[in-house]
Order: structure tokens, then C-alpha cells, then sequence
């Protein structure tokens, strides 16, 4: 009996090792298999790129995309007295003050000069040539508005210079036109409804300044009111009486500032830079 | 868990109160294309001319010429004389052409801009001759003639045309720094 199942037993593992054998085999056929599958397939991929290399393809053209670039320039008499542009990832600034200086000189060649080169002096009541207007001097359209400063300052015992308050800005007669174009603030309208005037006016212009054009000028002449003559007090000495003007040597400033906004989502923009509401002032 | 249980209600709300400042922090950063110039500009307003008057009595003629003696602003200028009662004075402009007029309210103007004076040349107007005619009879052995001269400011009018404004009436101003008390009147003078 012992003989007869030690038979059956060996007969049993000689089947498991056929068994074995056979498996291993098919094992090595899927390897081989995959393996020239794989080596197929790399063929084809080496067979593809060699088609696109094959592709007729067209000459090289070089494209330009410009990015968005905001500018704004401030023009005196048709001259550029002041501009600031986004370009080639930098702001490039320039005046005639010189260049990367952001602020400019008005008023220098107000007064004309005569044949020795000295400039005349300034008149009361005369109007003298002042004509401002704004450029769009970057590469996407704008909104833009100024903003008027008009002050007196007189210099002190020490030399510097200090405000005279007593002084209305309304003398400073900087003649404003253009009005359907240019939108005043109609804050300022309303507290200056007695006639008077603020220090500091603001100025929208209606509708876009597109890239490279220039607005119709806000202003075109200036005029220092007789008025400011008109304030004196009496000396006598001896014989001889004389007039002391109260605001002799007093100087007029005329500052100037243009802000530009992108008309992109131009509501949100110009809330955001100038805190107004630009539909309201009708300026979109 | 237990943990989670006691403090999910504060993480919760500190989560939710950091996600609304972080969401704040993005509207903030939200940037639009803007830029801007600026300019300015400033000339000093000289006012005060000062003039004097000069004076050579020959024959019962004063010859009378004003001098600006400002280096800075320019001005007109204008005469009136004072004689007494019965005395009549006869004007002559000696240049000879019509630098001086008489005007309606008794003064003699200069019609040219009188300009200021500069370092090598005193600015002066032509002579204006006042002959005194004394009334017969005159006794006494002395009497006043007095000339007085006035200046005003170069203003220019609508069309761009210089003048002089006489008429102006000054407002009144007391000097604060001088205390002198003096009140400015009638003052184009």
C-alpha cells in the first residue's frame, strides 16, 4: 500500500512540473510579444516624426503683440511740456525740465521778450496766449481729466514762499473754453455758485481719447485781474504822497495735473482712480 | 474627535473670516492702466510805480516834467495845478506835438506810457509849461501855486489796448505790519 501511494504521489508532481514548464513558456511568449510590440511602436513614432520633418512648412513670419501701454502727454501751445508713458516695461518720463523729470515748467515763455532778449513785464487785464490740451500718447485708448490748481504766494522776511489767502484764485484768469467737451466737476459748480472760485478745479473729458490724438484745449488764454491793484495804502512824507499796493511782489501759480484711466471696464476704473461715478457725470 | 466636536465651530468661523479677508486682499489688488503728468507755473505781479515831480520856475512859468522812477513797472501819469482865486494859468506842451491833454476834470495827462526808469537811463516826460496870468490888481507880495502829479498802473482793456484807469476807487486797507492806522483812500495817486 505504502508503494502504491509513494507512486502516486511522484506521479502527481511529475504532472505539476509539465504543468510548470508549459506556464513559463507562455510567460516568455507574452514577454516577447510586448517587447516587439514596444519596439514596433517605437519604430512607428520614429516613422511619424519623420513624416512631420517631411511637412512642407511656410517661410518664418515674425509676430509683434503689444501689450497694453497707457501714456498721457500735457501740451502748452502745441509744445509737449510734460509726458509720462508706460513702454518696454518701464515708465518713461520726460519734461522740459528734463528728461525723467515727471513735472513740467508752464508759463515760461509767457511773456514775450524784445530785441535786447529781456522779457516784458507782466500787464494787468492782458491776456496772454495759454492754450493747454492733453495727448494720448500710449498705445490704448484713455479717459482723462485735469485737475486746475490756482494759488497766490508771496515770499516771507526769510525768503521762502507762503500763501497768500487773501487773494482770490479767481484773479489768476486762466480762460477756460471748450466746455461741452470739457465737463466741470459739478461739485466745484455748485459750492462756487456766489462767483467765487476754488483753488483747485477739475476738468472731465467727454467721451475716449484714442491712442494718438489730441483734445480740443481746455484753455487758451490767461489774464491777471486789475483787481489784484486794487488794495493800497497812502504814505505821506513831506510834500510827496505815495501808494504802497498791498500785493505788490505777490506771484501767481498756474499747476496743472492730467490723469489717465484705461476704457476697459471704464465705470469700475474710474471709480476706483478718481472716485467718481463717471455715468454720472457723463463723461462715458 | 472629541476635540473636533468642542472646537469645529471656532476653526470654522476662523476659516471663514480669513477666507473673506484673504477675498478682500484680492478686490484690493485688482490694478487698472492708469498714469498722469503735471506742470506749473508762476510770474510775480509788480505793482508799485513810484513818480516824482520836477520843477524850474522862469517868468512866472513853471516848467514841469515827471519822473518814473521805478525800475520795474511802467505807468501813466497826470498834473493838476492850484492857483488862488482870479488867477489863470495857461498850459504848453513844449515838445510841440500832443504828448499832454487836458482832461475834462481839470488834470493835464501824459499820453504815452511813461516806462520805468532803467540803471543808465531816467525815464521823464516832456515839459508841460503852466504860465501864471496874475489879475490885475494883485497887491500882495506873495501867493501859492501848487502842482500835484499822479500815477497809475498800465492795465490793458478788452481788445488788448494799454490805459490807464483813473476812475478806480480803492478799497480801504489798514497795514497790519505797520499799525500805522493810515487808511488807503481814493488812491491812484
Amino acid at each position: 500500500m505504502k508503494k502504491e501511494r509513494r507512486a502516486s504521489e511522484m506521479n502527481r508532481e511529475n504532472r505539476g512540473n509539465q504543468g510548470c514548464r508549459r506556464k513559463g513558456a507562455n510567460g516568455r511568449k507574452v514577454t516577447y510579444l510586448l517587447f516587439a510590440l514596444a519596439g514596433v511602436m517605437l519604430l512607428g513614432s520614429t516613422i511619424g516624426s519623420t513624416r512631420a520633418a517631411l511637412t512642407y512648412y511656410s517661410e518664418n513670419y515674425t509676430a509683434q503683440i503689444t501689450v497694453s501701454q497707457i501714456g498721457v502727454s500735457l501740451l502748452e501751445n502745441g509744445q509737449v511740456v510734460s509726458s509720462r508713458d508706460y513702454d518696454k516695461d518701464e515708465w518713461k518720463t520726460e519734461s522740459n525740465r528734463g528728461k525723467d523729470s515727471a513735472s513740467g515748467v508752464l508759463l515760461q515763455n509767457m511773456l514775450p521778450e524784445d530785441k535786447n532778449g529781456k522779457k516784458e513785464k507782466l500787464a494787468l487785464n492782458k491776456k496772454y496766449e495759454e492754450k493747454l490740451s492733453v495727448r494720448n500718447s500710449g498705445s490704448i485708448d484713455e479717459y482723462v481729466r485735469v485737475r486746475i490748481y490756482k494759488y497766490w504766494t508771496k515770499k516771507n522776511e526769510s525768503g521762502q514762499d507762503v500763501k497768500v489767502t487773501t487773494l482770490s484764485p479767481a484773479l489768476i484768469d486762466l480762460n477756460l473754453i471748450n466746455e461741452g467737451q470739457w465737463v466741470k466737476n459739478p461739485a466745484d459748480v455748485a459750492e462756487t455758485g456766489d462767483g467765487s472760485e476754488k483753488e483747485c478745479m477739475e476738468l472731465y473729458y467727454k467721451g475716449i481719447l484714442t491712442s494718438g490724438s489730441e483734445t480740443a484745449p481746455f484753455a487758451d488764454t490767461i489774464r491777471i485781474d486789475g483787481e489784484v491793484a486794487s488794495e493800497v495804502t497812502v504814505e505821506t512824507k513831506g510834500d510827496t504822497i505815495t501808494t504802497v499796493y498791498k500785493y505788490d511782489g505777490v506771484e501767481f501759480h498756474v499747476d496743472v495735473e492730467v490723469d489717465a484711466v484705461q476704457t476697459h471696464n471704464a465705470q469700475d476704473a474710474i471709480r476706483s482712480a478718481w472716485g467718481v461715478d463717471a455715468a454720472g457725470l457723463g463723461i462715458l | 474627535m472629541k476635540y473636533f466636536e468642542k472646537y469645529g465651530k471656532v476653526i470654522a468661523m476662523s476659516a471663514a473670516a480669513l477666507g473673506m479677508t484673504a477675498a478682500l486682499t484680492i478686490e484690493s489688488s485688482l490694478a487698472y492702466f492708469t498714469t498722469y503728468v503735471s506742470a506749473g507755473g508762476s510770474e510775480v505781479v509788480s505793482l508799485g510805480a513810484q513818480t516824482t515831480i520836477h520843477e524850474e520856475v522862469s517868468l512866472m512859468t513853471k516848467h514841469i516834467t515827471i519822473r518814473n522812477t521805478s525800475q520795474i513797472n511802467d505807468c501813466f501819469v497826470r498834473v493838476k495845478v492850484f492857483c488862488p482865486d482870479g488867477f489863470t494859468v495857461e498850459f504848453t506842451d513844449v515838445s510841440g506835438g500832443d504828448n499832454w491833454y487836458e482832461g475834462e476834470d481839470g488834470y493835464w495827462y501824459y499820453r504815452p506810457i511813461l516806462p520805468a526808469s532803467t540803471e543808465d537811463n531816467a525815464s521823464l516826460t516832456t515839459v508841460l509849461d503852466a504860465k501864471i496870468n496874475v489879475p490885475e490888481g494883485f497887491d500882495r507880495d506873495d501867493f501859492n501855486v501848487v502842482v500835484i502829479q499822479e500815477c497809475t498802473p498800465v492795465v490793458y482793456d478788452e481788445d488788448g489796448n494799454a490805459t490807464a484807469d483813473w476812475s478806480r476807487v480803492y478799497s480801504e486797507y489798514e497795514d497790519e505790519q505797520e499799525d500805522s492806522g493810515r487808511l488807503g483812500e481814493e488812491a491812484d495817486r
